[in-house]
């Protein structure tokens, strides 16, 4: 039998196959969930066991897990379908923002961010991790953009001071905490960035350092800026703390 | 949140796309990956539907899909057709490590287009990082039958996980060579936090520095 007629037999468009009870997929899941996949397929049973026997001894499964397409190429052609289009878009001139900025670091990174709630580490994305300056204002920022999506998972101006140092458990990540601007709102984050080497990770931290330095030179020392909003805040409630007392003194 | 085929408020054109498959074979999690980037390993099982903004930069603008994430699980159904209602565009997902949730996707097929007619769909094997696989490459055949589009994607791995939303995309737009580009990354406001505050995060990190990392190799970041 052909693998098509098999899939034919057993996957019959008529067929009633949610007739079967929903306890396996819910016991086959519960296994996903507390053991990781290969938990899930040892879990597969007798019924894992029978349609290994119907392929008559097809192996290369490290290869399909790995390659997809590449094993037989079956299964992903384009398929010729036509429908009607929903909106009509014009092409766009494409902007990265980045134009004007230069890259005083670049490298393929594995990006975390901190879940204080839950308390773990939760990847951020994979992509190229860089620290960009602008060829004008000379501001610097780290920035980071997953693959083939193209969306960016960190983005945030490199502040005077920013400690980055080496995470307790891998030599080839760091960890630092900034206020990131990656979805177009400020969020504190505690980052950790990981890479191919040990190398490399120190490599981004001694840039990441060198650019706050430079940052310092251009915008002054942390917790000490002229215009930051507590600063004018503090001022304000000393100045009402100060009249208050004025009137008060004149009241006695 | 706009109505199927309107813009959203602020100008982006958007579809809505039902997310549809047995439990457990990882449709949440696809969804999460897109959004949040993490891979999520805990599996709780999605409770009606959850609605999802999932948006892309193409060279033909930004995009919007509501996401339109659905449980799996027949006793956390829900509304069922009601879901599926105005969807411009779906994926079916199943897990290549589970036969039994290939062989249920004429289910969900026949289910979607009893309310959505004509629209484009993919199908996606899931999962396929896992070495001890089930459901061969040959072996999927539905999609040939019914003319939709298949991937075969790991939302572990990433492997493909653009991919079916860039063909619908495609289809959508009417452009078979429409292509993600680059979000614009704008120039991110200099914050200053007052050393207290500084402080707080710096005894923050140095307990996060000595968590460990998510399980996973090292193979999607060699250089």
């Amino acid at each position: 039998m052909s693998a098509e007629e098999q899939a034919k037999t057993e996957v019959a468009p008529d067929e009633e196959p949610k007739a079967a009870s929903p306890t396996p997929i819910f016991g086959a899941s519960s296994t996903f969930g507390g053991t990781g996949f290969g938990g899930f397929a040892a879990g597969g049973g007798g019924f894992a066991a029978k349609a290994a026997a119907g392929e008559g001894g097809e192996g290369g499964d490290a290869a399909a897990a790995e390659g997809g397409e590449e094993e037989d190429g079956a299964g992903e052609e384009e398929c010729k379908a036509e429908f009607k289009p929903i909106v009509q878009l014009d092409e766009v001139e494409v902007s990265t923002g980045e134009e004007e900025e230069e890259a005083l670091f670049d490298a393929k990174c594995k990006l975390y961010r901190y879940d204080n709630d839950a308390g773990e580490w939760k990847e951020r994305g994979v992509g190229q991790g860089r620290i960009l300056q602008h060829k004008e204002n000379k501001k610097i920022r780290f920035l980071m953009r997953q693959d083939k999506t193209l969306k960016i998972r960190g983005n945030h101006i490199i502040m005077p001071g920013t400690k980055v140092q080496e995470h307790g458990g891998s030599d080839k990540a760091m960890v630092w905490s900034c206020v990131d601007f990656a979805d177009e709102s400020q969020r504190m984050e505690l980052f950790c960035i990981r890479f191919a080497s040990p190398e490399r990770a120190q490599q981004f931290q001694a840039a990441y350092h060198e650019a706050g330095k430079k940052m310092e030179a251009l915008i002054g020392t942390p917790g000490f800026a002229e215009e930051s909003e507590d600063k004018k805040a503090v001022d304000e409630l000393a100045g009402e703390v100060e009249a208050k007392a004025t009137v008060e003194d004149k009241a006695e | 949140m706009a109505l199927p085929g309107q813009q959203t408020p602020d100008g982006v054109p958007s579809f809505k796309l039902v997310l549809v498959g047995d439990g457990g074979t990882g449709k949440t999690t696809f969804v999460k990956r897109h959004l949040t980037g993490e891979f999520e390993k805990k599996y709780e099982p999605t409770i009606g539907v959850e609605v999802h903004p999932l948006d892309f930069t193409t060279n033909r603008g930004k995009i919007r899909f509501y996401c339109w994430d659905t449980a799996g699980q027949e006793k956390f159904g829900g509304l069922r057709d009601g879901y599926y209602i105005h969807g411009q565009c779906a994926i079916i997902m199943f897990d290549v490590t589970s036969r039994l949730t290939y062989k249920n996707v004429p289910t969900w097929h026949r289910d979607l287009c009893r309310v959505c007619e004509n629209i484009p769909i993919v199908l996606c094997g899931n999962k396929v990082d896992v070495k001890n696989r089930q459901v061969k490459p040959k072996q999927v055949t539905f999609h040939r039958k019914k003319n939709l589009q298949y991937h075969e994607i790991s939302a572990k791995s990433n492997y493909n996980y653009e991919k079916p939303f860039l063909y619908l995309a495609r289809k959508l737009v009417g452009d078979p060579n429409l292509h993600f580009v680059e979000q614009v990354a704008l120039a991110p406001p200099e914050v200053q936090i007052d050393i207290q505050q500084q402080q707080e995060y710096e005894k923050q990190l140095q307990e996060a520095a000595n968590m460990p990392l998510p399980d996973g190799d090292d193979d999607d970041i060699a250089e």
